[in-house]
């Protein structure tokens, strides 16, 4: 990021590489909507070079790279143009025809899918609370920080998190 | 009044919840909790459970379109950038025509010449360039040497990723992409092959080859993604290429509709 700063903007390309699956991954199982997510990733790496001027380099890249992923989340919310397609069970498999995105198709079970309307189904703080922890590799404290809140508010946030989903999931598979 | 058992249990989970953050934590472990919370164990085995069942939600593989995205965003950062540097550049110009001013400015660069230069030539730059050059030329030939490997999968791959980190390519760098993009037997390097010449769509000889490839492919996953590469870069002269597969391959149905799409949105 250095580097970028300095004026070789080609170094991004480096991190872009580095970070976009797990960018990308993060903001799909935010959305479950997968071109919404490569937009959300563009817009990211959008700010990181507009906006290069502000990384002060006394953290992880990663670290920033979240701080600016999470506004452009919380945009999104703030929007309200985002249409969640959590709420109704067949909705995602409407949502994965259209993307025709036929791997997905292949591998997706039903509780597979029920976990992903599961999950949209939790608030978006909580949801991007187990998010970040289970699957980004942040640490509380670090979730904590980006969030603005105490660490323990995150850890309640993930628990609360995980108890809603267990008991959305056992509401749906009675269904 | 506060619940003890409750809160007991809250802190008991919350305790779960950080030592689950370390990928190093195993089952075994939640037994240890289970036991010195006995009265709370099935809200940790849920919360557990519930943690772990979130392994199974998949991530699909973003599209070619996002890279092609980034890197023509990232072009245009850089033509922006330049603009600006030959923008100051011709400000300093401006200064040189103003003729008093210009003697003194050019008396001051041929002193700070002077000094800088007896600084570089002092030290080993001349020597460090050659050195750097070298290297990149090693790395130039080692990537084509692995890309052209005709017995490794891995080396081509290998090849391949090494080709992404170059600034520019040379003529036989993108020739043996072309080769790999077009004859490859295996359709991981083929794949890989795009993405990777999506990082020089600015280089026209990689544009031209990533559109005349088009009729040669017969996997329906890279006649997929070529088409969703000539969406992203718009490129209207690919329509030509499109036809032709249209005509002499019998298609997909699937690929068929994509193709013909695709002819709509370039027109």
């Amino acid at each position: 990021m250095k580097k970028v700063q300095e004026g070789d903007l080609s170094k991004m390309s480096l991190l872009y590489e580095r970070h976009k699956r797990d960018l990308f991954g993060y903001f799909y199982r935010l959305t479950n909507n997968a071109s919404k997510s490569e937009d959300m990733v563009q817009n990211v790496f959008y700010r990181l070079l507009k906006y290069k001027h502000t990384y002060r380099g006394d953290g992880k890249f990663v670290y920033w790279m979240y701080s600016v992923a999470q506004n452009v989340w919380l945009d999104l919310l703030r929007k309200k143009k985002f249409i969640e397609y959590g709420n109704d069970p067949s909705n995602y498999k409407e949502l994965s025809d259209k993307e025709k995105n036929a791997e997905d198709l292949l591998i997706a079970t039903e509780r597979k899918n029920l976990l992903k309307v599961a999950l949209q189904r939790i608030s978006p703080e909580k949801r991007e609370a187990i998010v970040l922890s289970r699957f980004q590799g942040l640490k509380y404290q670090e979730i904590a920080k980006l969030s603005n809140c105490t660490e323990n508010a995150i850890k309640a946030r993930v628990h609360r998190g995980l108890m809603e989903l267990k008991d959305i999931m056992l509401n749906l598979e009675s269904q | 009044m506060k619940d003890p058992k409750r809160e007991n249990c809250q802190n008991a989970i919350e305790a779960l919840l950080g030592q689950m953050e370390n990928e190093s934590f195993q089952e075994q472990e939640l037994e240890i909790f289970c036991q010195q919370y006995p009265d709370c164990s099935e809200s940790l085995r849920a919360t557990y459970a519930t943690w772990q069942s979130l392994e199974e939600l998949e991530v699909p593989k973003s599209s070619p379109v996002m890279d092609a995205g980034f890197y023509k965003m990232l072009n245009e950062f850089q033509t922006e950038q330049n603009k600006r540097n030959q923008s100051i550049f011709g400000f300093i110009s401006k200064i040189f025509e103003g003729p008093g001013l210009k003697w003194a400015v050019l008396a001051g660069m041929f002193l700070l010449g002077m000094v800088s230069g007896s600084i570089f030539w002092s030290g080993q730059s001349g020597e460090t360039m050659a050195v750097v050059e070298e290297e990149s030329l090693n790395k130039v030939n080692l990537s084509y040497a692995k890309l052209t490997s005709t017995e490794s999968v891995t080396d081509r791959l290998q090849g391949i990723q090494m080709v992404k980190e170059m600034v520019e390519l040379d003529n036989r760098i993108i020739e043996a992409l072309n080769r790999a993009l077009l004859n490859d037997e295996n359709e991981n390097v083929r794949l890989s092959a795009i993405e990777t010449m999506l990082h020089f769509t600015d280089n026209p000889k990689v544009r031209e080859n990533l559109i005349r490839a088009i009729p040669y492919q017969d996997s329906p996953l890279i006649q997929m993604t070529l088409a969703e590469v000539v969406i992203a870069l718009e490129e209207k002269s690919a329509i030509v290429e499109i036809r032709e597969l249209l005509e002499n391959q019998a298609l997909e149905l699937e690929v068929k509709m994509k193709m013909e799409e695709t002819i709509e949105l370039l027109l």
